[in-house]
């Protein structure tokens, strides 16, 4: 089932154009991934996911319902969006209280539970003013996770976590997506999101430039062997015999490409040590997220 | 009803551990204690020295010492000055301090509607001002009471305690502009600034001529601050633009946070 449906969505502000013509669909369980450099466009487009922003064109559906239209289903959604804040003067039992009766929620487990599982115990009384960046994020996401939401839109929601926190939120999110959650995830730390997301969105400039599911990111990430010997122009002939190309890149090491070669990694190795010009560095190089996204954004500029 | 009482809970849970709210009752408080004092002093010129502006403005006053005069002069005509600043405060803290707190993101898209979200800040906004009121009448009791002020009639008081609340109700009325000044310009300054350029209009238009059908001078003349002339120039139009104004407050109020972007 589709939980987000986004059509033709786009935002003007006076004459920037914030978000231009983005169409998109997350099924139920998915944890999209969306990425972009600051002021691509993302926050723009999840605040009009979420109905903060009033699209200049286009229409959302969440849950296959319009949400402009007397949405009712506000309670299976679960928001953070940009920098978590909360009421200073209150502790953190205390601003989930305050959603407690905002979402009319009827057991009060519920934030018990959620202290418990955001490890919010220590803090429980603490006003919010005196938390650390990492705990105020912790009680972002307890406000954003308390009602069990089916879905979760997630704008930076690692900021400030320490990697003990990070590991535990990643867990977190997945096993929610095993359970069925939605995820709708933005956030800048490329190699977290490309560990989490099921399909990857990249957005620049106001565009959706590239959508692909993890298992096609997994096919059009660059992967190649780096070699480099004391006689490096000797094993572009011997690897040409065997009619796989090599390139020498701007540190004078040798680059292949050649899935065989690479899927095969020990075969090179022995010709080389056989021919008498053994590798000094070998390795197998595979193209992550981070890499990705800027190679794409910058093809994206130079189509531009 | 159900939503509207959540999110009135919601509110009152806000306000816990706040400093604001008896900051709001203690200025408001000045009021009668002010006016019990000045009562003191006219009962007792010789303790004011003569160089006093006190004293100047004592020796001027000719007001009889009573509790008509000190619940009409000092409760009810404070009510309509300083109500319209501390109400003013009070709305522009309740609407603005979303903002200034940063969390209104967190309101926008609940299961609870902006509507009531904004009828639940009304409601907390309209007892707290009641209280305020309440507050300062029973202390103007107490201060007029420990002054041993001649005069109680249970007629004149009823009839000036009347008057103290309708004043009461038609500052609080006035508060729907404040609301939405603070939800358009996201935060407590503008509400402020607004108050302070409406207290100098509400000063200034009743010598034109209009005051009475200025909706922020009339508590000031409902209450008798501007004299009974002008009292009795009130009429159905006066009150018809003051429902008027306060209902378009309200309505701007509610359709700025309903429909307006929320970056």
């Amino acid at each position: 089932m589709k939980v987000i449906e986004a059509f033709n969505l786009t935002k003007r502000f006076k004459d920037l154009i914030a978000v231009n013509n983005i169409s998109l669909e997350v099924e139920t369980g998915e944890i999209y991934g969306f990425v972009g450099l600051n002021g691509a466009g993302k926050t723009t487009t999840i605040r009009m996911l979420l109905k903060m922003l009033k699209p200049t064109q286009g229409t959302v559906l969440l849950f296959g319902k319009d949400i402009d239209k007397k949405f009712d289903r506000w309670n299976d959604v679960g928001y953070i969006v940009e920098a978590t804040y909360a009421y200073p003067n209150l502790s953190v039992r205390e601003n989930l209280e305050i959603f407690f009766y905002l979402r009319n929620l009827k057991n009060k487990q519920l934030i018990d539970s959620i202290i418990e599982k955001l490890k919010l115990e220590n803090y429980q009384n603490t006003k919010a003013k005196h938390l650390s960046l990492g705990n105020l994020q912790r009680l972002g996401l307890a406000k954003a996770l308390m009602h069990s939401p089916k879905l979760l839109f997630l704008d930076e929601p690692m900021n400030g976590l320490d990697p003990a926190g990070i590991i535990e939120v990643r867990e977190m999110l997945k096993e929610l997506s095993r359970q069925g959650t939605t995820i709708f995830i933005s956030s800048h730390i490329l190699g977290e999101l490309a560990k989490l997301a099921t399909k990857i969105g990249i957005i620049h400039k106001g565009r959706l430039v590239r959508q692909l599911k993890s298992d096609e990111l997994e096919k059009v990430l660059i992967k190649k062997l780096i070699i480099d010997t004391k006689d490096n122009t000797q094993v572009i002939k011997l690897l040409k015999d065997k009619n796989i190309p090599a390139v020498q890149n701007d540190k004078s090491e040798l680059e292949v490409y050649d899935n065989q070669a690479i899927n095969k990694p020990e075969l090179i190795c022995e010709w080389l040590v056989n021919a008498g010009v053994p590798p000094r560095t070998f390795y197998a190089f595979e193209e992550d997220l981070e890499s990705f996204f800027m190679r794409t954004i910058k093809i994206e500029e130079n189509n531009a | 009803m159900k939503e509207l009482k959540n999110a009135f809970l919601s509110e009152i849970y806000k306000l816990r551990h706040l400093s604001i709210v008896w900051i709001t009752f203690v200025a408001f408080a000045m009021v009668p204690i002010m006016g019990g004092v000045i009562m003191f002093l006219i009962q007792n010129p010789g303790l004011i020295p003569k160089s006093s502006i006190l004293n100047i403005k004592t020796s001027m006053l000719s007001t009889p010492v009573n509790w008509g005069s000190y619940l009409s002069l000092y409760l009810s005509q404070g009510a309509g000055i300083a109500g319209i600043i501390v109400y003013g405060f009070v709305a522009s803290y309740l609407f603005g301090r979303e903002y200034s707190d940063h969390t209104y993101r967190d309101l926008l898209s609940l299961p609870i509607s902006r509507t009531k979200q904004l009828n639940a800040k009304f409601i907390v906004y309209i007892i707290w001002c009641l209280s305020l009121a309440i507050s300062d009448l029973i202390l103007g009791f107490i201060v007029g009471g420990i002054l041993n002020l001649p005069g109680w009639e249970y007629n004149v008081i009823l009839g000036i305690t009347k008057i103290y609340f309708v004043t009461v109700l038609i500052v609080m009325a006035l508060g729907t502009w404040i609301s939405f000044f603070a939800l358009w310009a996201k935060g407590y300054l503008a509400p402020l600034g607004f108050l302070i350029v409406i207290l100098m209009l509400a000063q200034f238009i009743p010598y034109t001529g209009w005051g009475h059908y200025f909706p922020w001078s009339i508590p000031g003349i409902y209450c008798g601050g501007a004299g009974e002339d002008l009292r009795n120039l009130l009429n159905g139009w006066s009150y018809f633009s003051l429902l008027i104004t306060s209902l378009i407050g309200y309505i701007l109020t509610i359709g700025w946070w309903k429909y307006s972007d929320q970056p």
